[in-house]
């Protein structure tokens, strides 16, 4: 009983402190890996090598539990960085703007599917801030208001992610589902996020009518510099892994592998040798606070598994799982506001260790891998703490807080109807 | 090096219709065509408000005036202002941090160009009012300018109004109402070169 109370004041103190940033994630999770098993009673070490232990199993074992993991999000960094090497973001965004003319809904409409079509092989920031620098300026001048400019973006960015397949690795790790499965299922999240999205933008750009808006926006490097000359095919590139993962159905790393070798056979430049080489540095450098976070989740995820452990915290979160299809959905609408703020449901955070809890301690893959997407999605559309978020909010000079108020009932629209649909089809 | 900052008023056009996202597109002979027009129209505009000051140009048509400061935490500026215009009441947004910047891209200006930090709000305030007077008109320079061919699919021609048109008429009529020896462009200009000169 004792341990149970422990237990529950540590993750309560760990989910304060990361919402009021005393703490980053990163340092959270391995401390709450260690304290969680020193209170359930493991032992530090043992002299028997079968003894479960945290030095032996959860620290060392622990920080490579999510290598394929790790593995997913630095090809998936690597190949984005290329991509970007060779101008054809940039080379898209600006086909995107002849291809919008002069008209502000089909303007919105062409940049939100461009961009999100930039943002599928990665949605960092330093992406968010290349195409945000060329395109929110662009649709401000057409007279789009600076938040909804910023709205668009914000959703191409959840748009392009729900397709990003580097990330997989962690979900076949975290929650125990096949790669199979998730191509299978897929579908489910991404189809009402589309129409959705697209009903947020015709929706926020139809309101702003009878105003009229112009707005002085200074050019900049990334405005003015001329664009590289791209291949026509080499516009494909960020879809081509999706089409290796779904059509060939191949394995994540290969895919991104061959990938990458078509986009510069595609793009052809004279330095090819150094574009991979500088990417795969310049690409984990981006990810290198994922990786931090996966070495701490690897050592939770151990953790939560050891016998002592479990044996605690299984009857505990057993009482909350649902068991019906109805109880998964109420479970998953009700876990929106723990996404914001980094919040205990975030998966840039605790979340993910979370749903790795659920499922081992009972909840249905399927169900856990459906609520995960929702709120994965709901964390990119509306956590004010994103980086591309703030990024955004800075360039159109708004508020964080405006987006997320904005985006949320889109957001939760997402979510209800995605698990309405799916959880009586998955469970 | 890049080439040096122009100061005509038709070099520092040219300069504006380059970030015209359909710039590629438009017909070569066209673009002089563009910036010409469209200066031409910001000078005229001004004209009709010789010998009146801005702000009493802004009350006369009850525009209000919206100060917003916000911290920039990536010390970033590329927004200057924004005009809202609806039938009942318009507000213009002027952005502290742009009007800092301007006056700070003027510290190492040579006499003439320098401009005071009131100077720069007051420009900031006529080139948005200038959108208030095409808003008001009903069509924007860039919707009165002809449109331009933008693109050819078998036998059909697509045609675009070319939106830069409107913020080279803007810089125009602030330059007039503000007796600017200069495009206020030119300070964008400057302004970023300063910032690559910090970078390196
Ligand atoms: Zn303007």
């Amino acid at each position: 009983m004792l341990s149970v109370i422990g237990i529950i004041v540590v993750f309560l103190v760990s989910v304060v402190l990361m919402m009021r940033k005393k703490m980053p994630a990163i340092i959270a999770m391995p401390l709450m890996a260690i304290l969680f098993a020193l209170i359930a009673g493991v032992p530090v070490m043992s002299s028997d090598p079968e003894t479960v232990t945290i030095f032996g199993n959860v620290l060392k074992g622990g920080s490579t539990k999510m290598a394929e993991a790790m593995a997913g999000v630095m090809f998936g960094a690597w190949f984005s960085k290329i991509v970007t090497r060779l101008g054809i973001s940039k080379a898209i965004v600006q086909k995107a703007a002849e291809l919008g003319g002069d008209n502000t809904l089909v303007s919105a409409i062409v940049f939100y599917i461009a961009a999100s079509i930039i943002f599928i092989p990665n949605m960092s920031l330093g992406s968010v801030m290349l195409v945000g620098n060329i395109i929110i300026p662009i649709m401000i001048t057409m007279g789009i208001s600076t938040v909804n400019a910023g709205i668009i973006t914000i959703l191409a960015c959840v748009s392009g992610a729900s397709l990003n397949v580097s990330g997989w690795p962690q979900i076949v790790q975290t929650l125990g589902v096949t790669e199979a499965q998730i191509r299978e299922y897929l579908w489910i999240g991404i189809v009402p996020l589309y129409i959705v999205c697209l009903a947020a933008i015709v929706f926020f750009i139809k309101r702003d009518n009878g105003k009229r808006r112009a707005a002085w926006a200074m050019p900049s490097e990334e405005t003015s510099s001329r664009t590289q000359k791209v291949p026509a095919l080499a516009y494909l590139a960020p879809v081509i892994p999706l089409i290796m993962v779904f059509a060939l159905k191949i394995d994540i790393i290969p895919a991104i592998m061959i990938s990458a070798v078509i986009t510069l056979l595609l793009a052809r430049p004279k330095n090819p040798i150094h574009i991979l080489s500088s990417a795969m540095v310049e690409g984990i450098q981006e990810v290198a606070g994922a990786l931090g976070l996966f070495i701490g989740i690897g050592m939770l995820l151990v953790a939560v598994q050891t016998p002592q452990v479990s044996s605690v915290l299984t009857p505990l979160i057993e009482a909350i799982i649902p068991s019906t299809v109805v109880g998964y959905i109420l479970f998953f609408t009700i876990s929106v506001p723990f996404v914001l703020y980094r919040g205990p449901m975030n998966i840039a955070g605790l979340g993910l260790g979370v749903f790795a809890l659920l499922v081992a301690s009972g909840m249905n893959p399927l169900g856990a891998f459906l609520g995960y997407r929702v709120l994965n999605f709901v964390q990119i559309m509306c956590d004010p703490t994103n980086s591309f978020t703030v990024w955004i909010a800075d360039f159109t000079k708004n508020d964080t807080i405006v987006y997320l108020k904005k985006i949320l009932p889109w957001a939760i629209a997402v979510v209800v109807i995605s698990l309405t649909i799916g959880m009586p089809i998955v469970l | 090096m890049r080439d040096s900052i122009p100061i005509t008023d038709e070099e520092l056009g040219f300069r504006e219709l380059e970030q015209d996202s359909l710039y590629r597109k438009i017909p070569e002979p066209m673009k002089e065509f563009y910036v010409k027009e469209s200066l031409q129209k910001g000078r005229e505009a001004a004209g009709q408000w010789r010998g009146k000051r801005i702000q009493e140009a802004l009350e006369e048509k009850g525009i209000e005036v919206v100060m917003k400061a916000h911290q920039s935490m990536a010390k970033m500026v590329r927004l200057r202002g924004e005009i809202c215009f609806t039938k009942e009441k318009s507000s213009i947004t002027v952005y502290e941090d742009s009007l800092q910047s301007m006056a700070e891209a003027c510290m190492a200006l040579p006499k003439g160009f320098s401009i005071s930090r009131e100077k720069c709000l007051e420009v900031h305030l006529a080139h948005e009012f200038f959108h208030y007077l095409e808003f008001e008109e009903g069509k924007t320079v860039a919707e009165k300018l002809p449109k331009a061919q933008i693109g050819k699919f078998f036998g059909w021609t697509r045609m675009a109004s070319i939106q830069q048109s409107s913020e080279i008429a803007a810089h125009a009529f602030a330059k007039e109402m503000c007796g600017l020896k200069v495009l206020p462009n030119y300070y964008d200009m400057v302004y970023i070169e300063r910032q690559r000169e910090k970078k390196n």
